[in-house]
Order: C-alpha cells, then sequence, then structure tokens
C-alpha cells in the first residue's frame, strides 16, 4: 500500500487534469490510452467505449462501498456535535450503577458506568461511551455484582462518591460503599474482558448523546440570589435561562480561606440539547471562560467588584465567580457531576 | 525553492484553474492541518480520511469560480471542511459527491496507511504541545499520553490535585485556541 497522502494527491492531479481538460497525462494513463492506439477503426471505438462504460460501473457500484458511517466511537465534552443522534429512548431503569477506584500495579484509575434494563452500558472516561448488551448480558453483569458479597459492606451515602456499587435487587436500588474485592472491580473495570460474546447486543463503542442538559449556576464564595446572577448573564443567556424553571439546590462549599464552610445556592435548570446550545453560543460569543472537565462544559466569569477579603491567615482577596455548568442527563434521569466525589 | 513554492495559497488557486500541479502544491500544504481537523472530530482515521478527500475534491471543483477576498483561502478551505462534517453528521454517513463527480477512485487503507495518517494528523498537535509552558507541557503529557491520575501527577510534581487540573485545563485551552487560529489561519 503506498502512501494515502500521496495517492490522495495523484487522484486530484489526474481529476485536476481531467477538469482542465489538461493534454498532460499521468504516464500509466498514457500507457493505458496507447495500448488502444493499436487498435484500428471501429473495434477501437467499440472498445474505448465499453472501458469507459466499465470504469463509470466500477466507480459507481463496488468502488464506493468502503463509504463509512460516521460513528462517535469516543466520548466527547460538553455539548454534542450538531447532528449526533441522541441515545435512545430517552429514559431507563437503572440496574447497576458503580463508581469503584482502580488502583493497582498497573496504576492508578476508576470505573464509572451506568447499566440500564434496556441493556445500555454507559461509561464515563472521556466523556460518556455506550455499548449495548442483551437482557442476558445485564442480568450476567448483575448477578456478578450481588454474588460477591455485597450485603456484607456499609450502605453507600450517595452515588456522588469513590467506591460506590448501586444493584437493583427486587424493586429497589440498593447502594454500598466500600473497598470492594479485586476480582468484582477487575471486572467491573473491564466487562467486556469476561462477558461471553452472546451478552453483548452491540459492543461497538459509540458516544452518549444525551437527549437533555441540566444546566447549574451558581456564585461563589459569596452566593448571590437567582435574579442577581441573572442580571450579570449576557442579555441572550439570560433570556434562555429566565425562561426556564430553576431549582434551588442548597450546598455548602469547603474553601480553605474560608473556614469552615459556606452555604452556597446552586440552581438548576432542565434544558434541551438545543436550548443548552443556545446559552453555550450565548456565552461563547460574550467571551466567557470555558473550562472542559472529564464529561462537562462549565464557564465562569469574576463579578467585577465583588471580591472577598478572607479571614487571617489566609491571603486575599478571594475572586468571586459566577460559574454556570452543563451536567448531561442520563436514562435514569440522573445528570453528572463528573469532577465532584 | 521553485516560484511555485514562494506563491500565495491565493495565487495557487487562481494557477490551479489551469494546472493541476498548482493545485497539489495546494494540497500539499494544507492536507495536515485538514486531516486534523477532522480526525479531532471523527471516529477513526479512515473517516477523517474520506473526509479529507471529499474536502480537497470539493475545493478542486470549487476552484474554477474561486476569486480572492478578504478571507484567506485557507478559511475557504476549512468552510468547505466543516460543510463536509456537518452534511456527514446530517447524513450519518460520509458523503462522496465530489470525488464521484470528479470520478475519484477509492482508495482503500490497511494498517501502514492508516499509520501514516495518524502520523500526519498528530504531528500538528504535538508540534503545538512544544509551545507550551512546560509545567503545562508535563501536565499534559502525564495525563492525556500517559493517561496517569491527577493524584499521581500531583505526587510526583510535589504539587496539589487542583494545581495539576489547572495546568492540564491551561494548557489544553491554549491548545485549543491554537487549533482553532490554526484553522482560520
Amino acid at each position: 500500500m503506498s502512501d494515502p497522502v500521496s495517492h490522495l494527491k495523484r487522484e486530484l492531479l489526474a481529476a485536476a487534469e481531467r477538469q482542465q481538460g489538461h493534454t498532460v497525462l499521468a504516464p500509466s494513463r498514457r500507457r493505458w490510452l496507447e495500448r488502444f492506439r493499436a487498435v484500428p477503426g471501429r473495434r477501437r471505438r467499440l472498445v474505448v467505449v465499453l472501458a469507459a462504460v466499465a470504469f463509470a460501473t466500477a466507480v459507481t457500484t463496488a468502488g464506493w462501498a468502503i463509504v463509512r458511517e460516521v460513528v462517535l466511537d469516543k466520548g466527547f465534552v460538553g455539548l454534542p456535535p450538531v447532528g449526533a443522534t441522541q441515545s435512545a429512548p430517552e429514559s431507563g431503569e437503572l440496574v447497576i450503577q458503580y463508581w469503584v477506584d482502580t488502583d493497582g500495579p498497573k496504576g492508578t484509575g476508576e470505573a464509572r458506568a451506568w447499566v440500564y434494563a434496556d441493556g445500555r452500558l454507559i461509561t464515563l472516561r472521556k466523556g460518556f461511551l455506550e455499548q449495548r448488551l442483551t437482557p442476558d448480558g445485564v442480568e450476567l453483569l448483575r448477578s456478578e455484582v450481588v454474588s460477591s458479597g455485597l450485603e456484607h459492606y456499609p450502605p453507600a451515602p450517595g452515588p456522588w462518591i469513590h467506591n460506590v456499587i448501586r444493584v437493583r435487587i427486587g424493586d429497589r436500588l440498593v447502594g454500598y460503599h466500600a473497598s470492594f474485592p479485586e476480582r468484582l472491580v477487575e471486572r467491573l473495570a473491564d466487562p467486556a474482558s469476561w462477558l461471553p460474546a452472546s451478552a453483548w447486543e452491540d459492543r461497538q463503542i459509540r458516544a452518549y448523546v444525551a437527549p437533555r442538559y441540566s444546566v447549574k449556576y451558581h456564585a461563589r464564595p459569596k452566593t448571590l440570589e437567582r435574579s442577581r446572577i441573572l442580571s450579570l448573564l449576557p442579555a441572550p443567556a439570560e433570556d434562555v435561562l429566565r425562561a426556564k424553571d430553576a431549582v434551588p439546590e442548597l450546598g455548602q462549599l469547603g474553601s480553605p480561606a474560608f473556614p469552615p464552610l459556606l452555604p452556597i445556592t446552586t440552581y438548576s435548570s432542565n434544558l434541551t440539547t438545543e436550548e443548552a446550545r443556545a446559552l453555550a453560543q450565548a456565552l461563547d460569543d460574550a467571551g466567557l471562560k470555558r473550562g472542559r472537565r472529564l464529561g462537562e462544559l462549565v464557564y465562569s466569569f469574576e463579578i467585577p467588584g465583588t471580591s472577598v477579603d478572607p479571614p487571617r491567615p489566609a491571603k486575599g482577596p478571594v475572586r468571586n465567580e459566577v460559574f454556570i455548568f452543563f451536567w448531561p442527563y442520563l436514562p435514569n434521569g440522573e445528570s453528572i457531576c463528573t469532577e465532584c466525589g | 525553492m521553485s516560484n511555485a513554492e514562494q506563491c500565495s495559497d491565493a495565487d495557487l488557486l487562481l494557477a490551479a484553474r489551469t494546472s493541476a500541479e498548482a493545485f497539489g502544491l495546494f494540497y500539499e500544504r494544507h492536507f495536515a492541518a485538514v486531516l486534523a481537523f477532522f480526525r479531532r472530530r471523527v471516529a477513526g482515521p479512515e473517516e477523517a480520511f474520506d473526509l479529507a478527500a471529499e474536502t480537497f475534491a470539493a475545493a478542486l471543483a470549487s476552484v474554477p469560480r474561486f476569486e480572492p477576498g478578504p478571507e484567506p483561502p485557507r478559511a475557504w478551505l476549512f468552510a468547505i471542511a466543516r460543510h463536509k462534517f456537518s452534511e456527514a453528521l446530517r447524513s450519518s454517513r460520509i458523503q462522496d459527491d465530489a470525488r464521484r463527480a470528479l470520478a475519484m477512485q477509492p482508495i482503500e487503507l490497511d494498517d501502514e496507511a492508516i499509520e501514516i495518517l495518524e502520523t500526519t494528523a498528530n504531528a500538528a498537535a504535538v508540534g503545538l504541545l512544544e509551545t507550551l509552558a512546560p509545567e503545562q507541557r508535563d501536565a499534559i503529557k502525564a495525563r492525556h499520553l500517559e493517561d496517569r491520575g491527577y493524584a499521581e501527577i500531583a505526587a510526583e510534581l510535589r504539587c496539589s490535585e487542583s494545581v495539576v487540573r489547572k495546568r492540564v485545563s491551561r494548557g489544553l485551552a491554549s491548545l485549543q485556541t491554537q487549533l482553532r487560529n490554526g484553522e482560520a489561519r
């Protein structure tokens, strides 16, 4: 096989010559035509016509069978490319969720995944990725988790910390928090290494394309009311968020400069991908700083004149900033903070 | 260096109306950047190569209508590339209209060819990595090329995880800006 870059160049040059009606022909084409010069009269014309028909047929049928589909088989951070197909169906029943540390001789790491009754196995690596298990495959994975003696471990305080496994037992999703056995962790980190081929409906890895985004915004370290935050945004972005309901979520922010913990209110709105894209576009157009995390998009900007002097001995001033996060929704209706935990 | 090599992109495209070689030179100048543009957006090197081929075929077909304007020809080329990418996403397949119209032969790729394409596509980004501040470059290499965890990198560099994250994040943002500017240049 020749260098494809040079090969394509040769194809383009030949096409350019055809396009320009050039008389200069590539040596191989010249030789090809010279063969027909020896064929006299009508027979020569017939051969040329047949050759042209054969060439056209080859180009339009078999040759172009290599046209490839566009498959997003790598996760993306933030919003999906325009036109990317959303994962379907929009909602699904969560059967297993895990977030386990995979530290070992090969290095440190973690495995995060969500498994749904409809077979979807969604993993978080560099962005969210999706594969499809069969119903038997889902059950095989669930059995592996349940049979590992989870009941001996303490219950999980929530899904948002490391070393948690949640699994559906009956109609309940039960969570455990522990340093789990190495064998189980290895299997969860790489289900493809042990699940049989029959457990997979579609083993191809594709990007998980969320149908909706949870947009969360707050000011910190000094918390601000929603209306004040919205008034600080570029007008088109303010319009998008003001038109949506917002749920206040109370939390606390730890900061070495502000011991012990600061109360903080985050406002959360549910946006379609198109609405989220319009919001991101408005923030981009205004030149806001854009950060990319493992699977989420975040914008931030400093609120002029609101820097805070922390109590001594911490050094100040501390910049007071607005943060706007785009968290993708998973099929079970959970939106994911990829950097929390 | 020949006269043709000293020509501007606009001169090459004007000359390409009557000279195939001029278009060949324009292709040589920009193929790697166009390939890298697609490689950052699609799953594999084969798809990126097909899209790049389709982009240059469409550019060649448009050469007779090309007129120099305020935008550099490279921006014109990337406008075609972006259009080809949107078209591919909309239809979930890479179109071949431009190559068909020019009766171009399909190019099949074996492992060696794919390796060449990956090297070509990565060359631009790897080169850019060297333009970053050393601490950002080292953090990005450790995190994304060596795939190491933040905690491990932080321990080695004797700083907090948060500092490593910031270096990686700022370095990537800088790379992204440079790549974006490169596409429009």
